[in-house]
C-alpha cells in the first residue's frame, strides 16, 4: 500500500501536523493531489490571505500592491481568514479599479470568516461604502483604522459629513476588535459614529483615541453581546472625552446584558446601574465614574478589579455573589461593599502615596467576610500606618495571609508590623521578599508557613515552636554570595525542622547562586524545571 | 478477565480482553448498539482490517490500555506537535510504509485516536526537512504538475501568512 491509497481525509489529518509554511512550500509541490488537500478547508484555515502586501525593497509609495486577480483565479484553496492591510491606495483602485475587483471576487469565491483590516480613514469610509458586502459571514473581524490624510489633498468635512453614522450589519458576527489609532496632533480625520447591528456578537474590544475622542459606538442590535473590553492608549483628560458608548440613549432593548466588562483610561459617564446589574466580572482601570448616591445592585458579580480609579463620592456597591476583590489602597477608603457575604480572597496592591484622600469616607464593615488576604507590598513608598491598622482592624475573617514582594523602606520592621495584627491566622506565604532570621513575633494560631523565592542573612530562620509545617522552595541566602561559604540554612528549633538542602545552582545576576528547599519544595522544583 | 473476539478480515479471530479492545470507540459502540457486552461468545468481525494490522494495534493497545481516555470535548487545543513521542510508541512505529498505512486506515476505521495521532505523527515527521523531490522519492509519488502550475502555486504562497506557528 502506498501513501496514495490514503483517502484525502486522512491526508489532511497528516497534513495537520505540518505548519502552513511547509505545506504550502513543500507538500503543496509534490503533485496536484497534494496541492488540492493543502487547499481543503481544515489546512486552508491555517493561512492567511493577505490581500495587500507591503514589498519593502520596492521605493517608498511604490511599494503598495495587490493581489493580481488571476493569482486567485489560478487557486483551488479554501481560504477563510484574510487580511486587508491598505497603505497609500487610491481611493478609485479602492472602488472601481483592480483592487475593488479583487475584493468582490473574493466575497464571490471564499467565504470569508476571519477579516483583519487596517486602513485609514477615508479608505475604511470607501470600504463601507463599496464593499460592505465582505462583511456578510465575518465571524472575526479585526478593524484597525489609522488617522492618515488621503495622499491627495484633504477631506472635505462636508463629504464625510454626510456619510455618519457607519452602519456595520454583520449578522454572523462574534468577536470584534476595533482600533482607531491616530498618530499626531497634525492631523485628525472627522469624528464618527459605528452603529453595530450584529445579532450575533459576544465580544468586543474597541481600543480608541482619547486624544480627539473621535469614534463612538453605538451598540444598535447586539442582543448577545456579553464582553465588553475598552481601552484608550493616553490617560483621560476628562474635560474634551466623552463616554464612548452611547448607552445613555439606549433603549432596554439595545441594552447589552454584559457579562465581562473591562474598562481602561476611558470615562463612564452613563448611568451605571444598567452596566453593572448582570456583570459577573468588572474590571477597571484609570477610569473616571461618577458613582449614583445610593447603592449598585451587582446581584451576579464575582469578581472586582478596580485599579486607580477617579473617584470623587462612594462607590456603594451591594455583591452577594462576590468572591474576588482586587484593588490598590486608595479605592478602599471610597468602596462600600454591602451584603458580601460571600467573599473569600482580597487582593490589595498597596501601590502609594495615596491621593491625599481622608479616611473618614471608608466603611470596612463589607470587608469583615475575606478569608484570604494576598499583599503586593512592592510600591508602598508612603506607610500609612494609622490607615493600614484601621484597615488591618476590620479584616477579622482572614485566616490566610500571603505577602508579595518587599516594602521599599524598612522592610523587616513593617512586614513584623502587618504580621503583628492578623493574630487570627493558620496559614502564612511570603514571596519574593525579604524574611526575618526570626518569626518568634508571629502569633501561635499561624501552623503553616510558605516561603518562596524569598532571601534571608544568615543560615538560620527561627520559628515560634507553634508552627507545625514550613515548606520552602527557594531561599536564597545572603552569605551565600560569591567567595562566601554556606553548607545550607538550618530551621528552628532543631529538632522540628530538617535543614533546607540545596540541589542545584541557578544562574543569577550575581553569579551562580545556590537556592534551598525543604526536600519537598525541591521535588516541586525539579518538576517545574 | 472478561473477553471479546474480534475476526480479522482474513479469519484469524483474536481472543483480547474486553478493557483492551475498548480503546476503540468503533468497538465500543458495536458492543453497545448489538448488546454485546455480556456476551463473551460473540465474534466481532473486523472486515477492514487484516490479522498483521490488528496483531499489531492489539500490541499498541495493550502497551496503553491505562492511558488516560482523550475525550475530543475537553477543550484542549488539537495536539499539533510531533516531538512528543514516547520512546515505547518511537519503537513501536518502525515499521515498513505498507504497514504504517494500513495502521493509519485502521486505526481511523476503528476510531483509535491515540493510534491515529501517533501514525499521523510518524508520517508527518517523515515529511519534515524533506524537500518537494524528496517527499516524491520517499513517497513514491510522481510528480503530475505542470511548470506553469508549480509556477502559479509558488506565486499564490507568496499572499499567505502563517495563522499560528506549529512546531515544524
Amino acid at each position: 500500500m502506498s501513501i496514495e491509497a490514503l483517502p484525502n481525509e486522512l491526508l489532511v489529518q497528516i497534513f495537520n501536523h505540518l505548519s502552513w509554511s511547509r505545506l504550502s512550500k513543500k507538500v503543496s509541490l509534490v503533485n496536484r493531489r497534494w496541492y488540492h488537500v493543502v487547499g481543503m478547508a481544515p489546512l486552508a484555515s491555517k493561512a492567511t490571505l493577505n490581500l495587500c502586501k507591503t514589498d519593502r525593497l520596492q521605493p517608498a509609495y511604490c511599494g503598495d500592491y495587490h493581489i493580481p486577480l488571476e493569482v486567485l483565479q489560478s487557486s483551488s484553496r479554501e481560504y477563510s481568514r484574510f487580511k486587508i492591510s491598505m497603505h497609500s491606495m487610491e481611493a478609485e483602485q479602492l472602488v472601481d479599479g483592480t483592487f475593488g475587483a479583487v475584493l468582490q471576487y473574493c466575497h464571490h469565491r471564499w467565504n470569508i470568516q476571519n477579516l483583519s483590516l487596517t486602513m485609514c480613514y477615508y479608505q475604511f469610509h470607501l470600504f463601507l461604502r463599496h464593499h460592505t458586502n465582505l462583511l456578510s459571514n465575518v465571524i472575526i473581524v479585526k478593524i484597525v483604522v489609522k488617522d492618515i490624510p488621503p495622499p491627495n489633498g484633504t477631506i472635505r468635512d462636508d463629504e464625510y459629513r454626510n456619510a455618519f453614522p457607519f452602519m456595520l450589519p454583520m449578522e454572523k458576527l462574534q468577536n470584534m476588535d476595533f482600533e482607531h489609532r491616530q498618530f499626531s496632533n497634525n492631523y485628525q480625520s472627522p469624528p464618527y459614529v459605528l452603529v453595530l447591528i450584529t445579532p450575533n456578537l459576544e465580544t468586543i474590544s474597541i481600543q480608541r483615541c482619547v486624544m480627539r475622542n473621535n469614534v463612538r459606538i453605538v451598540l444598535q442590535h447586539c442582543p448577545k453581546l456579553r464582553s465588553l473590553f475598552m481601552f484608550s492608549r493616553r490617560p483621560l483628560r476628562s474635560s474634551f472625552v466623552s463616554d464612548p458608548l452611547e448607552l445613555e440613549n439606549a433603549t432596554p432593548q439595545q441594552m447589552p446584558s454584559l457579562s465581562r466588562l473591562k474598562l481602561i483610561n476611558v470615562p463612564l459617564q452613563s448611568t451605571l446601574e444598567p452596566m453593572f446589574s448582570n456583570l459577573q466580572t468588572i474590571y477597571l482601570a484609570y477610569v473616571k465614574i461618577n458613582p449614583t448616591s445610593h447603592t449598585i445592585t451587582c446581584e451576579n458579580l464575582t469578581e472586582l478589579m478596580i485599579d486607580s480609579l477617579t473617584l470623587y463620592e462612594p462607590l456603594k456597591l451591594r455583591v452577594p455573589q462576590l468572591k474576588t476583590l482586587n484593588c490598590d489602597m486608595d479605592v478602599l477608603k471610597l468602596l462600600h461593599l454591602h451584603d458580601a457575604l460571600q467573599t473569600d480572597q482580597l487582593i490589595i496592591n498597596m501601590r502609594y502615596p495615596s491621593k491625599g484622600r481622608p479616611m473618614d469616607t471608608a466603611r470596612l464593615t463589607g470587608l469583615i467576610h475575606f478569608r484570604r488576604l494576598f499583599l503586593k507590598l512592592g510600591q508602598c513608598y508612603c506607610y500609612d500606618a494609622v490607615w493600614f491598622n484601621f484597615l488591618w482592624s476590620n479584616l477579622l475573617g482572614i485566616v490566610e495571609l500571603r505577602i508579595r514582594e518587599k516594602f521599599p523602606r524598612d522592610h523587616l520592621s513593617r512586614l513584623q508590623d502587618v504580621l503583628e495584627q492578623f493574630p487570627q491566622i493558620s496559614q502564612l506565604q511570603l514571596q519574593g521578599t525579604i524574611i526575618p532570621n526570626a518569626f518568634r513575633f508571629l502569633p501561635t494560631s499561624v501552623k503553616t508557613i510558605y516561603i518562596e523565592d524569598c532571601s534571608v542573612v544568615g543560615s538560620s530562620v527561627q520559628f515560634s515552636p507553634s508552627v507545625q509545617r514550613v515548606r520552602v522552595r527557594k531561599l536564597w541566602s545572603s552569605n551565600d554570595l560569591p567567595g562566601c561559604d554556606v553548607d545550607g540554612i538550618q530551621l528552628e528549633p532543631l529538632g522540628q525542622f530538617k535543614p533546607l538542602h540545596s540541589t542545584k545552582v541557578f544562574r543569577t545576576n550575581d553569579g551562580p547562586r545556590m537556592a534551598y528547599s525543604t526536600r519537598e519544595g525541591c521535588q516541586s522544583d525539579e518538576t517545574q524545571d | 478477565m472478561p473477553c471479546i473476539q474480534l475476526q480479522s478480515s482474513d479469519g484469524e479471530i483474536f481472543n483480547v480482553e474486553f478493557e483492551i479492545a475498548m480503546c476503540s470507540f468503533t468497538i465500543k459502540t458495536m458492543m453497545v448498539d448489538l448488546d454485546l457486552e455480556d456476551n463473551c461468545e460473540e465474534v466481532v468481525p473486523l472486515t477492514n482490517v487484516d490479522s498483521n494490522i490488528l496483531r499489531k494495534i492489539l500490541q499498541w493497545a495493550n502497551y496503553h490500555k491505562d492511558d488516560p481516555e482523550a475525550n475530543p470535548e475537553d477543550g484542549k487545543p488539537v495536539d499539533r506537535r510531533t516531538d512528543n513521542i514516547c520512546e515505547w510508541d518511537q519503537e513501536f512505529m518502525k515499521v515498513d510504509q505498507q504497514t504504517l498505512y494500513g495502521l493509519i486506515k485502521a486505526a481511523n476505521y476503528l476510531d483509535i485516536r491515540g493510534l491515529m495521532a501517533l501514525t499521523c505523527k510518524t508520517v508527518a515527521n517523515m515529511m519534515k526537512g524533506k524537500t518537494e523531490e524528496q517527499m516524491r522519492k520517499m513517497f513514491n509519488i510522481q510528480n503530475d504538475l505542470t511548470p506553469e502550475e508549480e509556477q502559479q502555486i509558488r506565486q499564490e504562497n507568496e499572499w499567505c501568512e502563517e495563522v499560528e506557528i506549529v512546531a515544524d
